[in-house]
């Protein structure tokens, strides 16, 4: 089978290579800030995945050990109950990762498909998703989301509702402008002529080559909601207790700020690392080809 | 140019309109009665369908929906159920701190992120510009609250510079109680600040009528601050308009840091109590804000740049 899609001219050169080589030569084109960031993100969610199989319990009381610095017994220290932070910290981050891509990615297909589809068909379908689009975007996002975790209670129900309510329609926007250009080009022509059904140029045609921009913009999205997720935890509304989530871990170490700093200090380190990665991954993709 | 303005005027008001609905359809979703749980369940039942009548809760949803919206249109944003007054009255009590936490906070992230724009952008790829996109890229992971309790731990606790807590009115307690929350939400726009003003300066520094400006001999520095500049502050600009809903939601979270009694601690206490009359109307309001300011933005622009007046 030939190549549906236009293909830019370094594959036609990886084509032609025997397939060990040609993945080689794709993986040097990835530049530098992107591999260092992938490391850091992978090793995270490494760490996140098996962290249970190494670590101590983390809901282990143990009032004989509180407040302790850290050590070789517990690497990141202990908290105002006993429990051992590591175990606390990574718990955590794989409940937020989990949460995160949850969110992000079911707002990614869904802006994707309803903005390609409305630049394809135009008309007033189209007028519909452009408007919706608009109103979406220009709604208060943080303010919408505690106000619909008002609603459902506090907890993670309010977050999986409310950020995929909102998010899809930067998606749209993103997917939107772009087919608008897109469908102009002659090889979408072609596959008119060919007499392909719509959804078939549209899913296996346009949404190709549109996703790429897509999965730039949702690395910087997916810390927005890391960052969203962790700040309605500290703040009490969003993970609840006694599950380990790392802005509520930061809000219970506040009141022991100068007695025990790591219990605060800790959990926000990591966030940082991952947004280090996230933006190093996300930065480096952008630069490559330059999407805006 | 008129036809311009009232175009966007309409089309915000449809927005302001949309939001309204979708907070009342939101509020009216809830199950059980919002009246029951404002007076908490030793009332009597008696009690609660008085209220339920003076409130019309007992009307069609239409006629309620119809009535809510005369309300807004006549300023009156509804009582709240649980503090038992006004929520105009209630709101502006709180609304004077937020709305200076956020005006200085704005103004650091000029302070900070205009001349890290400019340096970085004189040079690309130079030294300031690879020091300013590390520190860009650092900041951009950090969680405001935590920022906040490091900078608490660092200026508050350990140097004994400002207070970490509290909310002190007058120009100095303003300063001491304002100062580190203000720095915070600076710091977090920073990021955006410094891209969008960069990569606007090094677009048009590379442009035509600058390299004019160059070969007739004007000093670098009146190009890049005179000509430069004025070009490329716009969409800068328009950026920093559009995270006004950001800046609102920042102020929920770093209010709750900092003990700040503003709208923002208010909304919090507003979603644990229950009090939908109040989140409602926060969310209204929060929402016209964001609103008035883009189409504050693009007006703006357009008077000030005619390349946008004439392209529409």
């Amino acid at each position: 089978m030939t190549n549906r899609f236009p293909i830019a001219e370094g594959e036609l050169i990886t084509q032609a290579m025997p397939k060990g080589q040609a993945m080689f030569t794709r993986l040097r084109k990835i530049p530098l800030s992107v591999r260092i960031g992938i490391c850091i993100v992978g090793g995270l969610v490494l760490c996140a995945i098996f962290a249970p199989l190494i670590s101590a319990d983390p809901y282990q009381l143990n009032f004989a050990n509180t407040l302790s610095p850290p050590s070789l017994a517990h690497l990141f220290g202990t908290d105002e109950n006993g429990r051992d932070l590591f175990a606390r910290i990574f718990l955590g981050l794989r409940l937020d990762l989990l949460v995160v891509a949850f969110v992000t990615y079911v707002s990614l297909p869904l802006g994707l498909v309803l903005g390609a589809a409305g630049a394809y068909f135009g008309g007033k379908f189209d007028m519909i998703v452009a408007r919706m689009t608009d109103i979406a975007i220009s709604f208060p996002f943080i303010v919408l989301v505690i106000a619909i975790v008002a609603i459902t209670g506090p907890g993670l129900k309010g977050i999986m509702i409310g950020v995929p309510v909102v998010s899809w329609a930067l998606y749209a926007r993103l997917a939107r402008s772009e087919m608008l250009i897109m469908r102009e080009l002659s090889f979408m022509e072609a596959a008119v002529v060919l007499g392909f059904t719509k959804r078939r140029i549209i899913f296996h045609h346009g949404i190709p080559n549109l996703m790429r921009n897509c999965f730039v913009y949702s690395t910087i999205d997916v810390m927005g909601n890391f960052l969203l997720l962790a700040g309605l935890s500290y703040l009490g509304i969003g993970v609840q207790p006694p599950a380990p989530e790392l802005g509520a871990i930061i809000a219970e170490g506040q009141p022991y700020l100068l007695q025990a700093w790591w219990i605060s200090t800790l959990p926000g380190l990591v966030i940082v690392l991952f947004g280090l990665g996230i933006g190093l991954i996300g930065e480096g993709l952008s630069d490559s080809e330059l999407v805006a | 140019m008129l036809r311009y303005v009232s175009r966007r005027l309409l089309f915000c008001v449809f927005v302001v309109w949309a939001l309204a609905t979708v907070t009342f359809i939101l509020v009216h979703l809830i199950p059980g009665d919002p009246v029951r749980l404002a007076l908490g369940p030793r009332v009597s039942q008696h009690i609660v369908n008085t209220e339920r009548g003076r409130l019309g809760l007992d009307n069609p949803l239409l006629t309620q929906y119809v009535s809510y919206l005369n309300m807004l249109l006549h300023g009156n944003l509804g009582t709240s159920l649980a503090l038992g007054s006004s929520v105009t009255y209630i709101l502006g009590q709180r609304v004077m701190p937020s709305l200076l936490l956020i005006s200085y906070g704005l103004l650091i992230a000029v302070l900070i992120g205009v001349p890290l724009a400019i340096v970085s952008a004189v040079r690309p790829n130079g030294r300031a510009d690879h020091g300013t996109r590390l520190f860009t890229t650092f900041v951009f992971g950090m969680p405001t609250f935590w920022l906040g309790l490091m900078i608490a731990l660092l200026f508050g606790l350990k140097l004994n510079w400002f207070p970490v807590s509290g909310y002190v009115s007058g120009v100095t307690g303003l300063f001491r109680t304002l100062t580190l929350p203000a720095l915070t939400l600076g710091l977090s726009l920073v990021v955006l600040v410094t891209r969008s003003l960069r990569f606007n300066l090094i677009q048009v520094l590379n442009s035509e009528y600058i390299e004019a400006a160059r070969s007739r001999g004007i000093a670098e520095r009146r190009i890049v601050f005179i000509h430069a500049m004025r070009n490329a502050v716009m969409p800068t600009f328009t950026i920093l308009s559009a995270v006004i809903g950001f800046l609102i939601g920042g102020t929920v979270i770093l209010e709750q840091v900092f003990q700040i009694p503003g709208v923002g601690s208010l909304l919090l206490q507003a979603v644990l109590n229950r009090d939908y009359s109040l989140v409602e109307a926060i969310t209204l309001i929060a929402g016209t804000l964001v609103v008035a300011a883009s189409l504050l933005a693009d007006i703006l622009q357009a008077v000030l740049d005619p390349r946008v007046r004439l392209s529409r």
